[in-house]
Formats: structure tokens, C-alpha cells, sequence
């Protein structure tokens, strides 16, 4: 299994489509901070002379996409819905290119075929999660070029918009270094996830805009699903569950609900791993 | 040349049937989803949904959104719905044509002799395919407004509390008449849909993707007038805002999209390196 893993990170990490994936990241990134900095230089000091620097929310920590204070606009959206996309082009398009070019079958030939399934699933997942957190880091970076590093006052919340019912909002209020820390590694998981679950489709379907097209398309469905069908259920605990909205430090519509949104990654990876499964006993002839 | 383009146009209706049908399929599907969820919304807010008439219901589908302004937070939420509507659309447009670049269809294009009777067929094929999705879409807004009001008419009158827009001076109150928002609108799908179509065949159909996912989100973040998204959305047509896009203006720019990538495409794919494009992804 270490030999297979190791070749197959080997492609993921140093194959064009890991390098395309990223700077696509890396270009919605920088295009959320320069939202964030266009947008409070607009609030902050308005044509009329006026000033209110609102110092504490005008925090990097604030400021960066996963909190998103100061900037849910075009380029906020474009980061949380683009990524989903962009994140599974590193590497899951490799079960339909290496099943349609016949390397599969030479692979699993020379060694077990779990070893392959699994370490495939073991790269596309940090292929993915490396765009991912890659993409927020230099968010942080780029905002932290033109916002000092306060410490997050929660005096401050209606400008932050971490309210204490938010998930990891004490974090964020103690140690934001540590609340970065974990809303990376939590946004990184789940890309990694969804990446894993493009890759197990692939097994089954050759076409690869069903399998990327498709399933993003219907990704967006279940967030439909989530904002119009369950908000009609007005009696019930109503809560996120699309992974364009748990990606995010908050929403407008749900509360993020921590046991929710780690079920939501334990469900793609269950999917994934079902997928595979399946595929690593069916016959190959 | 037209009788090639009607060649191997007639090939690709035959060999792209599947794309076309799922088409109608989505539009059908994406208009029954989307209505039935905007209902049980209003039904939510005790807004009255059986007095929507037909362009009560198309609006509420391509509403779309305004861009933000500092302070106005709890105004904006994206939409999630106009954005699955348009993506969805780009399904058939992706799937077939870039496709038909490899095996039986290059053969086609290298051995027919005019790559440009070809092309022009996948444009045309990609037109049909966007208007069967438009009409799979009306004809089921109409059958829903038939069942639940029976007013089939254009004009939008008790939907505004449910779109959810901000207070602003530069919104228009209603009624609205959107019938020629829906023809220009379906114009900008069209010409999208062949913008992608066209990018899908130089570059790999996933990147295109992602290049049309950039232009349908940037809208929500300012009023340009140069993002096709723009287009698709009827609050920033002069229906709904003051200062809108006016019917001329989005007839021009949609026009000036489809030719521009016609007509580009057309000469590039002239002179296109079909043998040597690799199939493979790594």
C-alpha cells in the first residue's frame, strides 16, 4: 500500500490539474480579499468626510473569508461556491482518465486492488484539501496586508457577525488564531470529502461533466433543498446542511450546528467509501 | 457549406438526442423544484400563492440579485436557485459538443472537409438544446400558474414580498410587466450557453465550466453591465430597477455575445490542432 500511495500522491501533488485547481483558489482568494478592502474602505470612510473605523471588526481575523465580515459579496459567493467546484478538479478526474487510457488495468494487475482504490481516495482528498486550505491561507495573508491582527471584541458582533450561538464563536473571540486554524482544517475536510465522493463516481460514470457538472449541479439541488423546502417546516430546529453554507463561518438563513456539519463530512466520506468498496469487489472482467 | 452544416447538423440532433432530452428534463424539473419551493416559502410568510399569475412565478425564478451596499446585511442572500437554474442550462451545451471532439465526430469534422459547416452545426445544436431547456421551463411554469391561479399573464403583481429585496429608492414597486425581460433574457441564456460551448471546445469542458460559474456569480457583486449574468437577472433590468438595463441594451450585448463567439470560435477552430489534442486529463 505505501508504494501506491506514494506514486499516487506523487501525481496528484505534481500533475497539471493540482497546479490549475490552486491558482484558480488562489485567484478567488485574493479576489474576496480585495472585496473585503474595497468594501470597508467604502463603509469606513464615506465621500462625505465622515470616518468610523469600527477598529476591532476591521480585524484580519474578522476580515477573512471564513468569517467574512466586510465583504459578502460577488467574490465571497464566488470563493464558497467556486471552491466546491474547483477543489475535486485536483485530482478526482483520475479514476475516468486512467479507466478510459486502460492504466487501471495494468495498475491492479501488479498490485492489490484495495491498495489502489484506497490510496487514490487518500490523494484526491489532500490534493483537495491542500487547494483548499492553500486558497484560505493566503486569503489571511492578503487581508492581513491591510488589516491589523486585533484581537476580535464581541462588542463588535453586529459588524462581525459571529454571534455567541455560532459555531467555534468563543474561539473566535479568545484565540482567532486558533478558530483559523480549526475553520481551515474543518473547510479543508470537507472539500477533501466531496473530492472523495467525485472520484468514487467516477468508477461508475465515464463522462466526466455528469460526474463533475452533474454532481455540483446537484450539490446546489440539496442547498435549494435546505433554504426553500426545510424553511417551510417553520415548527422544526431548522439548521445548515448544504456544504456551500457549513463552509462558511456563518449564514444569513440557519445556525450552523457543529454535530450537523461533522455529520455532513462523515456522510461523503461513507458515500466515498461505499462507492469504492463496491468497486474493489466487483469483478473487473 | 449550408447543405454540410445541415449534414451534419441533422447528425448531431440524432447523435445528441440524449443531451437534448435532459435538457428538457432539467428545465421541467428545475421549474416544478423551484415554484414548488418559492410556495411553500410564501405559504410560510402568508403570502396568498394561488393568486401568482404566470409572471409572478417566471420572476421569482429570475429575480437574481442586487449587489450589497455597506450596511445593508441582512438584506442579502445569494441566489442559490437563479444560479442552479443557469447552471443547469450549461449542462447539455458542455456535455455534447466537446465530446463529439474525439472519435466519430473528428473524424467527421477532418473528413467532411469544411470544419466550418461543423462548428456552425454544434452552435446551432447548443441554440436548440438552451431553447428546448427554456421551453421545458415555460411550459411547466404554465402548467403550474394554470393549475394554481389560471392568470397566464405576463404581468407580475403579488410576488414582491417574497423576492426579498432591499428598500431602495431605485426599485420600482409593482406591477411589473416582465414579458420582454423573458425574451432578451432568453437571448443572454442562448448566447451563454454558446460562450461556453465554444470555450468547452478549446479548453477542457471542466475549466469552461468554471469560467462560466465566475460569470454568473460576479454579478452579485457590482453593477457593470458587461457580465452576462447580468442579463439573466431581472432585477437589474429596467423592469424592476430605475436605472436598469434597458430591452436595447440587452438585445445589443447578447447579440454582440453570440456573434463575437460565433464568429471567433469559427476562426479559431479554422485553424485548430484537432489531431494533436490529447484526450487524456493528466
Amino acid at each position: 500500500m505505501g508504494t501506491v500511495l506514494a506514486m499516487e500522491l506523487r501525481k496528484a501533488f505534481g500533475g497539471r490539474w493540482f497546479k490549475i485547481a490552486l491558482l484558480l483558489g488562489v485567484v478567488f482568494a485574493l479576489l474576496g480579499a480585495a472585496e473585503t478592502m474595497d468594501v470597508y474602505s467604502r463603509a469606513a470612510f464615506p465621500t462625505d468626510g465622515s470616518s468610523y473605523t469600527f477598529p476591532t471588526s476591521a480585524s484580519c481575523f474578522a476580515t477573512w473569508l471564513g468569517v467574512g465580515a466586510w465583504g459578502e459579496g460577488g467574490a465571497y459567493n464566488l470563493f464558497f461556491y467556486g471552491i466546491v467546484f474547483v477543489a475535486p478538479l485536483a485530482y478526482s478526474w483520475s479514476s475516468i482518465a486512467e479507466t478510459e487510457s486502460g492504466y487501471r488495468g495494468e495498475v491492479i494487475s501488479r498490485c492489490s486492488r484495495p491498495a489502489y482504490y484506497f490510496s487514490k481516495l487518500c490523494a484526491a482528498f489532500l490534493s483537495a484539501a491542500a487547494v483548499v486550505a492553500a486558497a484560505l491561507l493566503v486569503n489571511l495573508v492578503a487581508v492581513a496586508c491591510f488589516f491589523p491582527a486585533y484581537l476580535p471584541n464581541s462588542y463588535d458582533n453586529l459588524y462581525t457577525c459571529m454571534y455567541s450561538s455560532d459555531a467555534l464563536s468563543h474561539e473566535f473571540y479568545s484565540n482567532p488564531a486558533l478558530f483559523v486554524s480549526l475553520r481551515t482544517l474543518f473547510d479543508s475536510v470537507l472539500c477533501g470529502a466531496w473530492a472523495c465522493v467525485v472520484l468514487s463516481l467516477g468508477w461508475f460514470i465515464r463522462n466526466r461533466v455528469v460526474t463533475f457538472v452533474g454532481s455540483y449541479i446537484a450539490l446546489l439541488g440539496i442547498e435549494y433543498f435546505n433554504h426553500y423546502f426545510f424553511a417551510s417546516l417553520g415548527s422544526v430546529y431548522l439548521f445548515e446542511f448544504s456544504p456551500f453554507q457549513i463552509l462558511r463561518g456563518w449564514s444569513y438563513a440557519y445556525t450552523h450546528d457543529p454535530v450537523v456539519s461533522c455529520c455532513v463530512v462523515a456522510a461523503l466520506i461513507c458515500i466515498a467509501l461505499l462507492l469504492t468498496t463496491f468497486k474493489v469487489k466487483r469483478d473487473v472482467l | 457549406m449550408i447543405a454540410s452544416m445541415i449534414g451534419c447538423l441533422r447528425v448531431d440532433l440524432r447523435a445528441g438526442g440524449k443531451q437534448l432530452v435532459a435538457a428538457i428534463v432539467l428545465g421541467v424539473g428545475l421549474a416544478l423544484l423551484e415554484t414548488g419551493g418559492m410556495w411553500l416559502k410564501a405559504a410560510s410568510t402568508d403570502v396568498d400563492w394561488t393568486a401568482f399569475s404566470l409572471g409572478d412565478n417566471v420572476l421569482a425564478l429570475l429575480c437574481g440579485m442586487i449587489p450589497p451596499q455597506p450596511g445593508e446585511r441582512n438584506d442579502v442572500t445569494f441566489p442559490v436557485g437563479w444560479l442552479l437554474l443557469w447552471a443547469a442550462c450549461l449542462y447539455a451545451p458542455l456535455s455534447y459538443p466537446s465530446r463529439d471532439m474525439h472519435g466519430f465526430g473528428r473524424n467527421v469534422a477532418l473528413e467532411c472537409g469544411n470544419r466550418g459547416a461543423w462548428f456552425l452545426s454544434k452552435c446551432l445544436w447548443v441554440i436548440v438544446a438552451a431553447l428546448f431547456f427554456l421551453g421545458g421551463l415555460l411550459v411547466a411554469e404554465v402548467g403550474l400558474t394554470a393549475f394554481a391561479s389560471g392568470n397566464l399573464g405576463f404581468t407580475a403583481e403579488e410576488i414582491h414580498p417574497v423576492l426579498e429585496l432591499p428598500r431602495r429608492d431605485d426599485l420600482q414597486g409593482a406591477p411589473y410587466d416582465i414579458g420582454p425581460f423573458v425574451a432578451t433574457c432568453a437571448l443572454a441564456c442562448v448566447a451563454l450557453s454558446v460562450l461556453t460551448m465554444v470555450s468547452s471546445l478549446f479548453v477542457r469542458p471542466l475549466i469552461s465550466f468554471s469560467v462560466a460559474l465566475v460569470l454568473l456569480i460576479l454579478p452579485a457583486l457590482a453593477i457593470t453591465g458587461w457580465l452576462p449574468g447580468e442579463y439573466l437577472m431581472a432585477v437589474r433590468s429596467e423592469v424592476l430597477r430605475t436605472a436598469g438595463l434597458s430591452v436595447v441594451q440587452s438585445l445589443l450585448y447578447s447579440t454582440a455575445l453570440l456573434l463575437v463567439s460565433m464568429l471567433g470560435g469559427l476562426a479559431l477552430f479554422d485553424r485548430a490542432d484537432l489531431l494533436g489534442r490529447s484526450t487524456s486529463n493528466d
